[in-house]
């Protein structure tokens, strides 16, 4: 398909120009008809000169032309809305711009972002993990114990979480470029289609049986499924998209079954015409749906990461503001998936830091 | 009328008889030419450079099918081969029309006389003595005629067809 997105406005008025031609000689033709089968004579209009075919579907563009055109117009104003989408790139820079985030949160293992494969190396700031137990062997007290309990064995399990986090974050905007990128495509492909659905029409020919395909469908898809189907199976995706972008497996959305290939095609110029505003109106629809389904991802990951995750039977905490509205309340046992509890010493004061609380002091 | 976008306008057709005596070549939507074998115009009768015409007319036709649509596959980036079923008995019944439309063209000296069914088959006369009174070169010349106005007699009537048999809006 041409990649023309560039020029959609001047594309479209060409489109409809070529809409209204072929329909003013359409309605000739059928004029033509009438008056052939009044008048019963039915070698006169087949011997007509070429001079002749000329003046009279001159003489009929004349008077309806302007009303003609009138039937077209909403179509400029149709591709209008679609003339300026967003552009892809700085949605993808913004993503690898997460890379260094991904890269310290690695871990001392190491980890894979699931979407877009990439491995990132085990990170050098967590090298001496292991160590610390050993290296701490001679510091007691309440804070020692928090220390070696509570914060250095789960320490690697949060830096995964976050790590899995900030791949979630990535994902809805690698699923957002690649979503921009696919429908400006489609915008120039239904143009395409359109012109070519006339071109048959013209050519007296009906429209082949194959229809377009969105590529939007695919963009969201091809995302989540990379690393493991080369984001070749859409099937796979309805199932693998929530286990992608969910963190701690709480249940995501997905987007709706989308209509996949839109017919662009009809017996006239004036049907080509609907069957476009179908597949303009389908097309819109489905952006909506695909970007819906993207803030709702990044909704569920900002409930993670907040706690608001309560896992079944935990009774509800009502959120505390009310921003936004899901499904997901308040719970204190997973809010600490995200952010380990704050460290004791952090309230500590010159006052209080050798108090029992704290450090304690040396029995 | 309207212009026909340029991949059509550039639209290239070729034929040859199984011989391989007579060739044609069809660019956009009427510009026809016809030529020979060296040597064989002068050798052969009317009734064989009917049957040459004969057959160059159905083959280009289907030559310049095969070619809209490998166009338009290259186009639209999916591969279409043709029409497909018909979708209802309006469209079964347009398209039967269209195929059943006799168009005829003859050249202005008389010499060459084309008709075809639906483009699809063709018949051709060729008038007794050309070979000995006309050029090889008057003659194709005449072939090349004849067969444009064929080609604009059967776009005409397919207009009319085309559009007696769609359900569109309709006015005056």
């Amino acid at each position: 398909m041409s990649d023309n997105y560039g020029d959609i406005r001047s594309e479209a008025k060409a489109l409809v120009e070529k809409f209204v031609e072929l329909e003013v000689e359409h309605q000739a033709m059928l004029a033509f008809n009438r008056a052939l089968a009044e008048s019963g004579d039915l070698d006169d209009i087949h011997s007509w000169t070429n001079e002749k075919k000329a003046l009279e579907l001159q003489v009929y563009s004349d008077q309806w032309r302007g009303e003609i055109a009138s039937w077209f117009a909403d179509i400029t104003e149709m591709f209008d809305d679609l003339a300026d989408l967003p552009d892809p790139a700085p949605l993808r820079s913004e993503a690898e711009g997460l890379y260094g985030a991904l890269a310290l949160l690695a871990g001392p293992s190491g980890h894979t972002d699931i979407a877009d494969g990439t491995v990132h190396g085990p990170a050098e700031a967590f090298e001496k993990l292991s160590a610390i137990p050993t290296m701490l062997v001679d510091w007691e007290g309440h804070a020692a114990e928090a220390f070696k309990l509570n914060f250095i064995p789960p320490l690697e399990r949060v830096a995964f979480h976050e790590f899995e986090a900030v791949v979630s974050l990535r994902s809805p905007l690698i699923a957002a470029a690649y979503m921009w990128e696919k429908a400006r495509e489609d915008v120039s492909n239904l143009i395409d289609e359109a012109n070519s659905a006339l071109d048959d029409y013209s050519g007296g020919k009906d429209s082949a049986d194959a229809v377009l395909a969105l590529g939007i469908i695919g963009a969201i898809v091809a995302v989540a499924a990379v690393p493991f189907t080369g984001g070749t199976s859409a099937a796979l995706y309805w199932t693998m998209a929530g286990s992608a972008i969910a963190v701690t497996g709480a249940v995501v959305g997905h987007p709706n079954e989308p209509e996949k290939q839109l017919d662009i095609s009809g017996d006239s110029p004036a049907d080509i015409a609907q069957s476009l505003r179908d597949a303009i109106w389908k097309l819109k629809l489905q952006l909506l749906e695909h970007e819906l389904f993207i803030s709702r991802q990044i909704r569920t990951l900002s409930d993670q990461i907040n706690g608001y995750t309560a896992p079944k039977g935990t009774p509800p905490i009502p959120r505390d503001p009310p921003y936004y509205s899901t499904e997901h309340s308040y719970s204190e046992s997973t809010v600490h998936e995200f952010a380990l509890p704050r460290p004791l010493l952090a309230d500590a004061t010159p006052g209080n830091v050798n108090d029992d609380g704290y450090l304690g002091t040396p029995k | 009328m309207t212009a026909a976008p340029e991949y059509l306008e550039t639209l290239t057709a070729e034929a040859e008889t199984p011989d391989g005596t007579a060739f044609a070549r069809l660019r956009g939507t009427s510009d026809i030419s016809v030529s020979f074998v060296p040597g064989y115009y002068a050798q052969t009768t009317e009734a064989r450079l009917a049957d040459k015409l004969t057959q160059l007319g159905r083959l280009l036709w289907v030559a310049r099918m095969r070619e809209y649509y490998r166009l338009k596959s290259d186009l639209l980036n999916r591969e279409v081969r043709g029409e497909g079923r018909p979708r209802n008995e309006r469209q079964a019944a347009r398209r039967e029309a269209r195929d059943s439309i006799v168009a005829s063209g003859r050249s202005d000296d008389g010499r060459v006389e084309l008709s075809a069914v639906g483009l699809l088959s063709w018949s051709a006369t060729v008038a007794p003595g050309t070979v000995r009174q006309v050029s090889e070169e008057a003659f194709t010349a005449a072939c090349a005629q004849a067969a444009e106005r064929l080609v604009e007699d059967h776009l005409w009537q397919l207009k009319l067809v085309w559009a007696s048999a769609s359900t569109g809006r309709s006015l005056g």
